[in-house]
């Protein structure tokens, strides 16, 4: 099973996991090809790890995870361009930027990751129209 | 670069199917309206920038120390607990 390294940790993965950005990232054209890799330490973070260059890695999260009212509308093209089946649910990703502690700690809700688990095909979507922020904090619930 | 002067109401092609217009010219700011196939994203530069130096810094997590990693997630995870 073909791995990635993570932190000086090898983590398998199959093929099938593989998602395609035939775009790669905004400002990151290069990383078309990456895994989504769970390790139970870093949770609810899960790295998402280019395979064109496996130096970087991106920690992300599920935005609606952290923040259940996030349910943003998406450009009517969007399906057609990931593939996306009419009764298909994408999955969705945040890029976590983060920080010493959960305060400096941040969540891009502006450009989600939008992936169909069906086709395995996954674009950044930037929400055009919307008062969300690229670098969103992360939620403190009760950290007074 | 190219530099092209184009007055309201001119256009500028791009490639076969990017269409850039100058609708009007109000002092120092101009507004354009852009015909492009739905799969081409159009942004305002500061909005792509923006997010491209997100996306530049995220990408250096594995260079982060772990334990700062595992921090925010458990502290994360605790106020997921408590929600419940």
């Amino acid at each position: 099973m073909p791995e990635v390294k993570i932190q000086g940790a090898s983590l398998a993965y199959e093929e099938s996991d593989v998602i395609n950005f035939a775009e790669g990232l905004i400002g990151l054209p290069r990383l078309r090809r990456m895994v989504l890799v769970k390790q139970t330490d870093v949770e609810p973070f899960l790295w998402l790890v280019p395979l064109d260059d496996e130096r970087l890695a991106f920690l992300v999260v599920d935005p609606r995870a952290l923040f259940p009212g996030y349910a943003p509308s998406f450009p009517a093209e969007l399906r057609d361009r990931i593939g996306l089946g009419e009764d298909e649910k994408p999955l969705m990703l945040s890029i976590v930027v983060v920080g010493r502690d959960l305060r400096s700690s941040t969540v891009n809700l502006r450009a989600p990751l939008i992936i169909s688990p069906r086709s395995m095909r996954g674009t950044q979507v930037v929400l055009t129209e919307s008062d969300y922020r690229v670098d969103h904090p992360l939620p403190v619930a009760l950290a007074a | 670069m190219l530099v092209l002067s184009r007055r309201a109401g001119e256009k500028v092609v791009i490639g076969n199917e990017i269409v850039i217009e100058v609708l009007a010219i109000n002092g120092n700011v101009v507004r354009l309206g852009i015909t492009a196939p739905r799969s081409t994203s159009v942004h305002r530069f500061e909005v792509f920038a923006e997010i491209e130096r997100a996306n530049r810094a995220a990408a250096e997590a594995q260079g982060l120390h772990r334990e700062m990693i595992e921090r925010v997630a458990a502290q994360l995870r605790k106020d997921d607990a408590k929600d419940r």
